[in-house]
């Protein structure tokens, strides 16, 4: 979960989308998605449809992080290391 | 081949999530499509699907619905699928020289039980099996749909078509006890469909996963 916090809360307040988040963090889609809809019933996340970028693709699934994910992000930054936080959120 | 399976997963993944959960399903299936412009959805379905079995046995709405995929895809299809193969190598009006095996794959040697008085049983017999197998596949359609109703009415027809069967094997002269080990299956599977149907009256509605 923690990778996952660091990349959403680097691309804050931007959202990403799953498949981007799997190569950004190295995440298996089996691990991803459960991470994501967990973090999004206590909160963290939220998602949001985007329309497709091309005609006759389905609209994706993106996510970011909730005010309290973007605080549970920031306190993890505290902590330690939490990846380049170069242009995330003060 | 691969694109196939990979999208047959994936409606699997979306089955095994729900209703509660349908927009991750829509929302893994759009990403589906990244994943195969990528060239690799089987690893992306397979994960999907993966992970949402493993999140499902976090909850007590996700352990009802994986345990009642296993009952009728793990118990009631290869019923039917018995069923079917024993009434095909002539259970019971044949009797096999390798027993069940005989049955099942047709091993042996099968001698046929009945005699030019009693043979008119054997089309009945046959309708019977045939029927009882026949009834599996609905039903276990309507276990994953939880149609309960539907389920019973068909468990009471499958115990009625079970009844006429030893009744018609009887009048037939053919030994009853060959017939005890399907009927202890069916009753066994009609305990579990029972106890399956007692379990998700129990379940709490709307329960948050637990993960």
């Amino acid at each position: 979960m923690r990778r996952l916090l660091e990349r959403l809360y680097a691309h804050a307040p931007a959202a990403q989308h799953g498949y981007e988040l799997m190569k950004e963090t190295g995440l298996a889609s089996g691990t991803l998605y459960p991470l994501l809809m967990r973090m999004a019933d206590q909160g963290l996340v939220e998602a949001e449809w985007h329309p497709p970028a091309q005609p006759g693709r389905p609209p994706r699934h993106a996510y970011r992080l909730t005010p309290s994910g973007l605080a549970l992000a920031r306190e993890l930054a505290g902590q330690g290391p939490l990846g380049d936080r170069e242009g995330a959120p003060a | 081949m691969t694109r196939r399976l990979a999208w047959t997963l994936m409606a699997l993944t979306a089955r095994s999530l729900g209703p509660r959960r349908s927009d991750w399903a829509r929302a893994m299936a759009a990403e589906l499509e990244v994943a195969e412009a990528q060239g690799h959805p089987l690893r992306f379905a397979l994960g999907c699907l993966f992970g949402t079995w493993r999140t499902m046995l976090g909850d007590a709405e996700g352990r009802f619905t994986l345990v009642a995929h296993a009952l009728a895809i793990g118990v009631v299809l290869p019923v039917a699928g018995m069923l079917s193969i024993a009434a095909t190598f002539g259970f019971p009006f044949m009797a096999a020289s390798d027993g069940l095996a005989g049955f099942l794959f047709g091993s042996g040697e099968r001698t046929l039980l009945l005699n030019v008085g009693n043979m008119i049983a054997a089309p009945s017999l046959l309708f019977l099996m045939l029927l009882t197998a026949g009834l599996h596949l609905p039903v276990a359609w309507w276990i994953l749909d939880r149609d309960w109703d539907r389920v019973g009415r068909a468990s009471r027809f499958g115990a009625a078509a079970v009844t006429t069967l030893t009744i018609v094997s009887g009048c037939a002269a053919i030994d009853p006890t060959t017939l005890i080990l399907p009927i202890w299956v069916l009753a066994a599977e009609i305990a579990a469909i029972f106890t399956l149907a007692t379990w998700q009256s129990h379940l709490p509605r709307h329960e948050q996963p637990a993960f």
